[in-house]
């Protein structure tokens, strides 16, 4: 297993259960016991965790990040699928883009996997973005205001296309509720169809992150043709026709690999 | 020769899915047609069903308004088409007399009850080698000579029996610059002699220089047809910068990590080399001969432990063709699938499992024997081999040949998730589209020395053909 991986998972076990001891790490993730103890070590001196004799507590100021966010109160429940995307999504930003990052989870993940670079400028109406946004100085963030949509954790202008008059963006980042053959890409909420709408025009390249759940599903209403976007980013779990409509249509397909899965 | 043309009408042919689709074909004597295409659109396939290698599922081929039945390499030379394949395929412990000689008997003398005698034998061969003013030992052990004489020696195997269309199958891939003009100077000659030939090739360069017409295959269909004074046109140059424009490749920007190996210095064989690997980065590299490839390979894994592999040789070389699946993916670390001392079997299994799925190995098991695959899915196999021993760094060699576009986009996208985990990767490839695309940066060689290395950001594959 890769170390980063093991590190990761680490982290979500003790988020999970606050405290935990090294054997039953090390058989939870097939390793040595020493391996588990020097990645505890760094994890201690990253103020994640505290060691005490056998085993490891997660720190409290952790537990009180992971609970609350800013202003946005809980984060998501954590997605394995959406994060991954998240981290494609971010791959895809070059320096000095324009980008903008729709309401949802997926959003959320894209944003943290953004924390680390620098020079990018984010415009968004999502709470979550926002909030995890406000942590670095190094990306500029510009927030679309108007009445909070509380269900959804993001807010929405009165007039949307005075607000964004005179904005043009280089990508635009969303997520839908379903996609279907027959009807497309499908979403529930009104609103953010709208915003969908008047925001694709103004971009020069349109990503869609759509984690494998959403595949073959419908939802209320169509936004368009499976053709719409220029880019997907999705898991490599969806089925192989979808994948063959993308490269007939010239529509390029990022796919997670979660390589770790492989190991049994 | 009397004037002739060699067509196609609708050839098909399927395999586990649609490898060529309605071919309409056709190709005259004294003529050099190119047939270009990128990797996996079914060039070769339609070569192999041309020269009776595989057979067709539906469609005809025609020799002037002949109808020919072609069912076997033999039917098809004696129709006087024969193939020169990618590999090289020639009896290394027997002399060169008896490669050249061996199997094409009925095809020079015809059917006759006794062999024919050594004094003709080596008549025979002498008058092919003078023809051409080549310079062969007839009793020297084939196994002896260079790589580039051996192309040769399988060349001249078809010559000696004076084919009328010859199909070459990107021969020039592992030769160098002087090599491969020897050939064409051949190729020439035969062209004189009112021979047909079918050129596959991905050079640019050798198209334009030597072919008279060129067909364009995309996904198992001809979609454009151009001749020689059509070459300087706008519609020839965008379809062939087209050409592998039209896949989209999903390329990520990577913010590389720490430097992992520094290529450089006097050990190794290729001169001027210099470029360095890092994690989290993607590295093309282009314009080396097989051996070269070979001896770059050879080098850096004696540099760098812990390298995951994926050989350009043919997957029958590499795989285990008598063990099962299991077996041939978790080859490349055992220790991984053992229990206690031993290796377990059915935790093989149940690796291999999860590989056929995730890897789209279609019509296979973990039952099924190694030797009844598909060349794409013995490629998905060595790649999945290469997976299964997780490494700092990867050297994939032509990783895409056999593979058809969807597992290519898996494979790219396998290999994103690669480097996003910190890997380095290597390709070796001759598709520069393929590393433009997929790349960050491009190490160009010529003449097995290196002449530049450069970030695609900005690159385009025109200028780096001009290069080459």
């Amino acid at each position: 297993m890769f170390k980063i991986e093991r590190l990761r998972k680490i982290k979500e076990i003790l988020a999970d259960c606050k405290q935990i001891d090294v054997s039953t790490l090390s058989s939870l993730l097939e390793v040595t016991d020493a391996t588990i103890r020097n990645d505890l070590e760094e994890l201690e001196k990253e103020g994640f965790l505290t060691r005490f004799h056998g085993g490891a507590t997660l720190n409290a100021a952790q537990e009180e990040e992971n609970n609350t966010l800013t202003f946005t109160g809980a984060a998501p429940v954590y997605d394995k699928d959406k994060e991954e995307i998240g981290e494609i999504a971010s791959r895809l930003i070059q320096e000095r883009e324009w980008i903008f990052l729709g309401p949802g989870t997926t959003s959320y993940y894209i944003a943290k996997a953004l924390l680390t670079r620098n020079n990018i400028n984010v415009l968004t109406n999502n709470f979550w973005v926002a909030g995890v946004l406000s942590a670095v100085p190094n990306i500029q963030c510009l927030f679309l205001g108007g009445h909070l949509v509380t269900n959804g954790f993001y807010s929405y202008p009165d007039d949307i296309s005075a607000e964004l008059h005179n904005i043009y963006l280089d990508k635009c980042f969303f997520s839908v509720d379903g996609v279907d053959f027959d009807a497309g890409y499908t979403l529930s909420d009104l609103s953010v169809q709208e915003l969908i709408r008047t925001i694709t025009p103004k971009c020069k390249e349109i990503i869609f992150g759509i984690d494998c759940s959403k595949f073959g599903k419908r939802a209320f209403r169509k936004i368009g043709d499976l053709d719409f976007p220029d880019i997907i980013i999705t898991n490599d779990t969806i089925t192989a026709e979808y994948k063959n409509y993308y490269l007939e249509h010239q529509i390029g397909v990022y796919t997670s690999y979660n390589l770790e899965n492989w190991k049994l | 020769m009397t004037d002739f043309t060699l067509c196609t009408r609708n050839l098909t042919m399927v395999a586990d899915r649609t490898l060529i689709d309605g071919i309409h074909f056709s190709a005259c004597s004294g003529e050099i047609h190119g047939i270009i295409g990128n990797n996996g659109e079914g060039k070769t396939v339609f070569a192999q069903v041309l020269a009776g290698l595989r057979p067709k599922t539906s469609g005809q081929i025609f020799l002037d308004d002949r109808e020919l039945n072609i069912t076997c390499p033999l039917s098809a030379q004696k129709n006087g088409i024969y193939m020169l394949t990618q590999e090289v395929h020639i009896f290394p412990e027997l002399s060169v007399r008896d490669n050249l000689i061996c199997g094409n008997e009925e095809l020079i003398w015809g059917k006759r009850i006794f062999t024919p005698s050594k004094k003709e034998m080596e008549q025979c061969c002498q008058k092919i080698l003078d023809m051409y003013h080549l310079h062969f030992h007839l009793w020297q052990r084939a196994g002896e000579l260079e790589e580039a004489d051996l192309r040769l020696l399988q060349l001249l195997r078809i010559l000696i029996c004076h084919p009328k269309v010859l199909i070459l199958d990107e021969f020039s891939t592992f030769l160098n610059y002087t090599q491969t003009t020897r050939i064409f100077d051949i190729l020439m000659n035969l062209k004189e002699q009112n021979t047909a030939i079918l050129l596959i090739t991905h050079n640019y360069s050798e198209i334009r220089r030597y072919c008279d017409q060129v067909s364009i295959i995309t996904d198992g269909t001809i979609t454009a047809n151009f001749t020689k004074n059509q070459f300087e046109s706008e519609e020839f140059i965008t379809h062939i910068t087209n050409l592998n424009m039209n896949f989209r490749y999903p390329r990520l920007v990577l913010s590389k990590g720490k430097t992992l190996l520094k290529v450089e210095g006097t050990d190794c064989p290729l001169t001027n080399i210099c470029f360095t690997l890092h994690e989290r980065e993607i590295i093309g590299i282009t314009g080396l001969t097989k051996p070269q490839r070979k001896a770059l390979s050879t080098y850096i894994v004696k540099h760098l432990k812990d390298v995951g592999l994926l050989p350009e040789k043919s997957s029958d070389e590499v795989l285990f063709l008598t063990q099962g699946i299991p077996f041939n993916i978790t080859a490349s670390n055992f220790r991984k699938a053992r229990k206690k001392y031993f290796v377990s079997a059915s935790k093989e299994k149940r690796y291999a499992k999860s590989y056929i799925t995730r890897l789209g190995i279609h019509n296979a098991t973990v039952h099924t024997p190694t030797r009844f695959l598909s060349s794409g899915n013995k490629q998905k196999l060595l790649i999945a081999r290469s997976l299964f021993n997780e490494s700092k760094l990867y050297i994939y060699d032509e990783p895409t040949k056999n593979l058809d576009s969807i597992s290519r986009l898996e494979l790219y996208n396998i290999l994103n998730a690669l480097a996003l985990k910190d890997a380095s990767i290597l390709i070796l490839s001759s598709d520069i589209s393929e590393l433009i695309g997929m790349c960050s940066r491009i190490v160009l060689f010529k003449d097995g020395k290196q002449i530049g290395n450069y970030s695609t950001d900005y690159l385009s594959s025109e200028a780096l053909y001009k290069q080459l």
